[in-house]
């Protein structure tokens, strides 16, 4: 009972966090929104560097992350959606092992000039990567014992 | 006992560091503050000679801590830089806002907000400072920072359990 409690706590807030990051596109017809733009684009840019040509645009309005974070957050949305419906007995550490080895190898390789910025590979890798570290907390979470009260 | 707020203190200052440089903001991107979150608990448990298991409470505190941390330096460091160049990112796209702001129809509230916008991008640009920005940008990255720093603190936690656990058998 407490883990579903837990994730669907989880799963709103993510949401949110996702509505937020989709707000330009959402909301752009709305005028109001445009005067709380500058100040949610600052909460974002503190987790993101935002750079133009590494986000998507969508109708004309990018959003407010890079495209790797966008996977990412995307990924951990899956995740959380997934693991309401799939129970994962494995322990996920090694695939967190080798999406992070993704990442970190598309980020290395795009700054050392081996390859172009692709919005697609940043995006799978970031989707690749927040799925399985989702999975991996829910699972540790599970493991552990940890959301029992009488735990220590 | 080592204190619990020397390593959030450390990885939060770093973290913030990270995340304003602009050119390390592009590699570590949306982990950085995880991952200095969950690095702080490690150098807790270093510290400490601990292997102990770790629990959701202590996993949220030192990733609470971090964050705030991280909030409170980077608004530090974006009040230095501020101060020393009299211009920011938040001057420099009002201009923006202001173009989009101009094809609607007025509003009194929202032409207060704007107004407000205006006299801290010109208070900027005089003094160096704002003290109505300052609130602005501790706010908006205090938020960010804190659930990415609980985020971190989780996923710290389950690690550390997972690395002390194997360590153990």
């Amino acid at each position: 009972m407490h883990y579903q409690k837990f994730n669907l706590i989880f799963l709103v807030l993510v949401i949110i966090w996702c509505f937020g990051m989709l707000s330009p596109v959402m909301l752009q017809r709305i005028n109001s929104y445009e005067i709380v733009k500058p100040f949610i684009n600052q909460m974002y840019s503190t987790v993101c560097h935002q750079q133009q040509a590494k986000t998507i645009a969508l109708f004309n309005e990018e959003i407010l992350v890079c495209s790797r974070c966008a996977g990412i957050y995307f990924g951990v949305l899956f995740g959380i959606i997934s693991s309401f419906f799939i129970r994962i007995k494995n322990n996920l550490l090694k695939f967190v092992w080798i999406s992070s080895i993704v990442v970190l190898s598309d980020v290395v390789a795009v700054n050392f000039g081996f390859y172009d910025y692709s919005k697609i590979i940043a995006i799978a890798s970031g989707l690749f990567f927040g799925l399985t570290i989702i999975l991996f907390l829910e699972n540790e979470f599970k493991f552990f014992n940890l959301l029992n009260k009488n735990e220590k | 006992m080592k204190s619990k707020y020397i390593s959030p203190l450390v990885c939060g200052f770093t973290a913030s560091v990270l995340t304003i440089v602009p050119g390390l903001k592009e590699i570590g991107c949306c982990l950085i503050i995880p991952f200095a979150a969950g690095f702080s608990l490690f150098l807790f448990q270093k510290a400490n000679n601990n292997n102990e298991k770790i629990s959701v409470k202590d996993g949220l505190f030192f990733g609470l801590m971090t964050g705030i941390f991280s909030a409170v330096f980077s608004t530090a460091l974006e009040i230095l830089f501020t101060g020393i160049f009299h211009t920011n990112e938040f001057v420099k796209s009002l201009p923006q806002v202001e173009a989009m702001f101009k094809s609607f129809a007025p509003q009194i509230l929202l032409d207060q907000v704007f107004q407000m916008y205006k006299n801290m991008a010109k208070e900027i640009r005089t003094n160096g400072f704002s003290l109505i920005y300052t609130i602005y940008f501790f706010a908006a990255t205090s938020i960010t920072s804190v659930i990415f720093g609980l985020i971190g603190g989780l996923l710290g936690m389950a690690f550390i359990n997972r690395r002390n656990l194997n360590s153990d058998k």
